[in-house]
């Protein structure tokens, strides 16, 4: 039960504890298009560290009984990108989300249609249509950005970017030119306008994911309590930190629903012999941008280098349901097997037990939403850490003509970052101590590129355990 | 009407609650003031509960479910809560909006639920289930003047 309280815990924040219901035309027409908006000023909260009189703990029991399991969130710290060690807590922390033409959405009814094409009880076809509640972050209309230089190159690929005005070909490159990395002029073709290019568009993304909001930094500290530390003190029980740094959302929002089948005749009511229940009860689509420079994870209580984990240049977006392809979620009446007697036809008593479903998607509708996900690099431990260097080599730093303006010797490179990333640090050092002769940056690889992610289907059913 | 429903939902939180007198000094800061200044300790007796259900929906499961957070005690108090009506908000500073200046600091005092559950009826009975318990303690301050505006969008 444990880890679907969590989800349902998550599930739950964005509804509204309010009965919906589908409103006819003449209501419709006197409430879409309206709504709240809201602005957030100098947004900072803070709160001292775990044990001392001013600090803050969020339980949350994930057992019921005697000796509960307890997850606790404390040291809980939001505060504008940057702010110092020594500032926090002052007053000159705060960072904006949302401006008044671009404000956290709230309260706006819309009316959300299928594009799946339905067959109904009395012989008619048609597209049903909801009454949604819908909830829209600042920045909700900015689309993800392609942060694969090799794709975005490919899409670039035009006559003018292949051929040369005498009609020749040149190279036209969606990754470092061959020899690029090795001492010695490169041919490096249209590579760097190119990169030029993918850098403007990204520019572009963060500058009007700018006028909606701040980056944020957040620091949270988990401990978790269980029969295996219970009794010990609060250091033994401590599982994590927590710090996202320079992250904010974009392309978030939300629509609520009651969703039914309107008299719709089922292609199917059941798969593999289980009912679908997704058809009905309270629907929800929801889709999250996430943009954070770096995600640390480090269970060291001191905050050792050495036991952090860390992801940079983290760019997530996902999708979870659409109209066509609703989250419900629902109760059910749900026989378990007994524990420890899987796979006997053990089975208890039926119990209410709650259900979170995501149907499979409509034949017409062809194509699920997708979710993209990139990681620039990777960072396990130290840096600095000998495990962690993988070997030094000296880093060649080219002109936009590909000739070499610099050798920076035995540079150490990392485990799971990616060498343009190296190259690029190199060339930051670099700018920093010649200002008047700045040398071009490369487009960074991701180390990791999640693409396409889509739900086909899914069921969460909670258990006792 | 209906779209609001959420707001009078936060009103209908606050009944239940017990609103704690202010003493001279802090009621001191109360008057005299553009708008409102609202400092408040909100104490939550044995026996508070909140039932929600949502019967609009269709269901295959006939049953009607609730979702309770039962047991609700513990006290959430706010210093310096601040509610004014603006008209210099906006681009061109010619809008008005319903400004909230937060909190320097909210204080929740074992504020806790004896756990969050689904089940047939509004109070809890032995075929409810289990979902989570939550509990909040300590000092969450807002140092940088928080100023939250709400407004109308068309």
């Amino acid at each position: 039960m444990n880890q679907y309280g969590i989800l349902f815990f998550l599930f739950s924040f964005p509804i509204p504890v309010m009965s919906m219901q589908s409103l006819d035309d003449s209501q419709m027409s006197e409430v879409t298009g309206e709504g709240i908006g809201a602005t957030f000023d100098n947004v900072a909260i803070y709160s001292g560290n775990y044990g001392m009189p001013d600090d803050f703990k969020l339980k949350l029991q994930l057992t019921e009984g005697v000796d509960p399991d307890y997850l606790i969130f404390s040291e809980l710290r939001f505060n504008r990108s940057g702010v110092t060690k020594d500032q926090l807590g002052g007053p000159d922390t705060g960072g904006f989300f949302g401006t008044y033409e671009n404000p956290l959405f709230l309260g706006d009814l819309r009316e959300i249609t299928e594009s799946h094409l339905a067959t109904f009880t009395d012989g008619s076809t048609g597209y049903k249509s909801f009454t949604a509640l819908y909830t829209g972050f600042p920045a909700a209309d900015l689309n993800q950005n392609e942060r694969s230089f090799f794709r975005f190159a490919e899409g670039q690929r035009t006559y003018a970017n292949t051929f040369n005005a005498d009609g020749n070909a040149f190279s036209s490159h969606r990754d470092a030119p061959q020899g690029f990395f090795n001492n010695g002029s490169v041919n490096v073709g249209n590579y760097f306008t190119l990169a030029d290019t993918h850098a403007a568009e990204q520019a572009l993304f963060e500058a009007e994911l700018d006028l909606a909001t701040s980056k944020f930094d957040l620091h949270m500290r988990v401990d978790s309590v269980n029969d295996s530390n219970r009794l010990l003190s609060p250091d033994e029980q401590f599982l994590s930190y927590v710090d996202l740094k320079g992250v904010r959302l974009y392309g978030t929002e939300t629509h609520i629903w009651a969703h039914d089948n309107q008299n719709e005749t089922p292609v199917t009511s059941y798969i593999n012999g289980e009912p679908i229940h997704a058809t009905k009860g309270l629907a929800m689509a929801m889709t999250t941008g996430l943009r954070a420079d770096e995600i640390i994870l480090n269970t060291n209580l001191n905050n050792a280098a050495a036991s952090a984990l860390s992801l940079k240049g983290v760019d997530m977006y996902l999708p979870l349901g659409t109209v066509d392809q609703p989250l419900t979620i629902s109760t059910v009446q749900f026989q378990q097997e007994a524990r420890y007697t899987w796979g006997q036809n053990n089975f208890e008593p039926a119990k209410t037990q709650m259900r979170i479903e995501v149907a499979q998607l409509p034949q017409d509708v062809g194509q699920a939403a997708q979710g993209n996900i990139f990681i620039q690099s990777l960072g396990f431990g130290d840096e600095n850490d000998e495990e962690i260097i993988t070997g030094y080599e000296d880093i060649y730093l080219r002109e936009r003509s590909g000739a070499v303006a610099y050798i920076a010797p035995g540079v150490a490179h990392r485990a799971f970052v990616p060498k343009t990333v190296i190259y690029n640090e190199q060339v930051d050092i670099f700018n920093q101590n010649n200002p008047d002769n700045p040398l071009p940056y490369i487009p960074n690889q991701n180390v990791i590129e999640i693409r396409g992610l889509e739900i086909q289907r899914m069921v969460i059913t909670t258990q006792d355990l | 009407m209906k779209k609001y429903s959420f707001l009078m939902l936060f009103y209908a939180l606050s009944a239940h609650s017990e609103m704690a007198l202010l003493d001279d000094e802090a009621l001191s800061d109360q008057t005299g003031q553009t708008g409102i200044t609202l400092s408040a300790r909100a104490e939550f007796g044995t026996g508070t509960r909140i039932s929600y259900n949502n019967t609009d929906a269709s269901y295959v499961d006939p049953t009607e479910y609730w979702l309770v957070v039962d047991e609700l005690t513990g006290a959430i108090e706010i210093k310096g809560l601040k509610l004014d009506l603006i008209n210099d908000f906006g681009p061109t500073q010619n809008k008005s909006a319903l400004q909230w200046t937060m909190p320097e600091e909210v204080i929740f005092d074992e504020l806790k639920t004896e756990g969050i559950y689904v089940g047939p009826g509004r109070t809890v009975g032995a075929s409810h289930q289990f979902i989570m318990g939550i509990e909040m303690d300590g000092e969450l301050s807002m140092p940088a003047q928080t100023k939250i505006n709400i407004f109308p969008v068309n």
